[in-house]
């Protein structure tokens, strides 16, 4: 379906928040962060016309915009890869797959200034696709169109970023008597 | 039937992935840690002048694919262009023997604005005046300090900025609106019913290529640009009637102009308009 201006304006303004905050996981700095998403709206804006109102509205489409510039930016400027390779990510992972977590995220609860420090120091790929699950209630076949990834990439993700979560707490954890080792 | 490779099997690799990853604790945990960043009010209000300056979406041009009499109507077009065309070589009827007549002497000193660019320029000035006016202040905390927005615009454009104000106008406020798509720096201001558009723009955003001054009298709005240091400078007035003219424009940007050109003196204000110049 194809949206009136006014329609889409209003759509497009309520996705702010959402996509400074997936800029801000990717970026982590907040002035790159604004460029990121003011680039997005420009983007979005010119491509208005070839937008199309599917199953999940607006929010892929343009997390997509602001996921692809993101990428090719990274590209262009060459300072860092622009998105972690999978396989690279597979392999700090290696050996957790199906292992069980290292402590119960019902602990979670107790520890959130330290779950901050852990959130922030996992790698941006896992942070976004987190932050998409965890905050903005998107499905899996949401986070994989807006991403460009398959849906088992983004499970995968999140399942590792959960293990690496939950690694990262352990030791506080045990200090605390939140669990026992 | 084998799997293709790609998708399916990338996919099919993440078996020890579970198929539905509830976990209400870690969501609500992350919520918590993150949930309440919100976006600066400094980008809202960028976000929301872009959108609200959003030129038309130009109407596609189907006609020419689609209507079926557009092919009689292109073939009349070579007919009658074949027709002149023999007409003036074979020296029939009172026509010059010199077939390539030479071009009219030019009275126009200066460019026009390209149309698209031209076009472009009063879509913003247009939606800006139809949304905003009186109060299109879209940059924060400049309090209408022109040297202020000038810096703050200065390092969004990457570009000199130009930041008046122009004595005999009120001055509505500035705000990053887009030009084609592309951020500006527009200045919008109001003297009775006539508006008046004051935009820097950086070149690499626009069809102009070189300095010098340009002019155009466009769509019912009067248009008036000089172009220096990589952007240009461009007035776009409109007013009911004739309030408007292109003299009136090109004399505040002759003006602008005048004050543009040498490095601007702190403290020393023009008895016709105060000029802010960020060109760090």
């Amino acid at each position: 379906m194809k949206l009136g201006r006014e329609e889409f304006e209003a759509l497009a303004l309520q996705q702010l928040d959402l996509l400074y905050r997936v800029a801000r996981k990717l970026t982590r700095d907040p002035g790159k962060a604004e460029d990121l998403v003011q680039e997005t709206y420009l983007r979005a804006i010119r491509g208005r016309s070839g937008f199309d109102l599917q199953e999940f509205g607006i929010r892929p489409w343009l997390l997509r915009i602001l996921h692809n510039l993101y990428v090719s930016k990274g590209e262009r400027e060459a300072r860092q890869p622009a998105a972690v390779e999978e396989q690279k990510l597979e392999a700090a992972d290696s050996g957790h797959d199906g292992a069980a977590l290292p402590i119960d995220p019902a602990s979670f609860d107790a520890m959130d200034e330290q779950i901050v420090a852990a959130l922030d120091r996992l790698p941006k790929e896992y942070q976004t696709v987190m932050l998409l699950w965890a905050v903005e209630d998107f499905s899996y076949k949401e986070i994989a169109a807006a991403l460009d990834v398959p849906i088992g990439t983004v499970m995968s993700r999140l399942h590792r970023a959960r293990q690496r979560l939950a690694e990262d707490l352990r030791g506080y954890a045990a200090n605390e008597g939140i669990i026992r080792e | 039937m084998a799997p293709a490779e790609g998708r399916i099997c990338r996919t099919t690799l993440m078996e020890p992935v579970p198929e539905q990853f509830e976990d209400p604790k870690l969501q609500a945990a992350v919520r918590r840690a993150w949930g309440g960043e919100t976006a600066p009010a400094a980008l809202r209000q960028r976000v929301q002048a872009m959108l609200a300056s959003e030129p038309g979406v130009p109407a596609p041009r189907r006609f020419v694919l689609w209507n079926p009499l557009a092919g009689v109507a292109a073939a009349a077009v070579v007919l009658i262009a074949v027709g002149i065309a023999a007409h003036l070589f074979f020296g029939k009827g009172n026509v010059s023997s010199n077939p390539v007549a030479p071009p009219p002497p030019t009275a126009v000193a200066e460019a026009p604005i390209p149309p698209e660019n031209a076009a472009q320029l009063i879509a913003t000035h247009d939606g800006c005046c139809a949304r905003h006016l009186p109060n299109h202040h879209l940059i924060p905390s400049t309090d209408d300090d022109m040297t202020k927005i000038a810096d703050f615009m200065r390092r969004q454009l990457k570009v000199p900025v130009l930041a008046v104000n122009l004595e005999g106008w009120n001055f509505d406020g500035a705000g990053p609106c887009p030009v084609g798509g592309h951020e500006t720096c527009h200045l919008l201001y109001q003297r009775g019913p006539d508006t008046l558009s004051l935009f820097t723009v950086p070149l690499r955003n626009l069809q102009i290529r070189s300095d010098g001054n340009y002019a155009s009298t466009f769509n019912g709005h009067v248009l008036a640009a000089f172009v220096r240091n990589g952007a240009c400078y461009c007035l776009v007035g409109a007013g009911p009637g004739n309030s408007m003219t292109l003299a009136d424009v090109k004399s505040i940007r002759n003006d602008l102009e005048a004050h543009f050109a040498p490095p601007v003196a702190s403290g020393k204000a023009s008895p016709r308009a105060s000029v802010a110049v960020n060109s760090n």
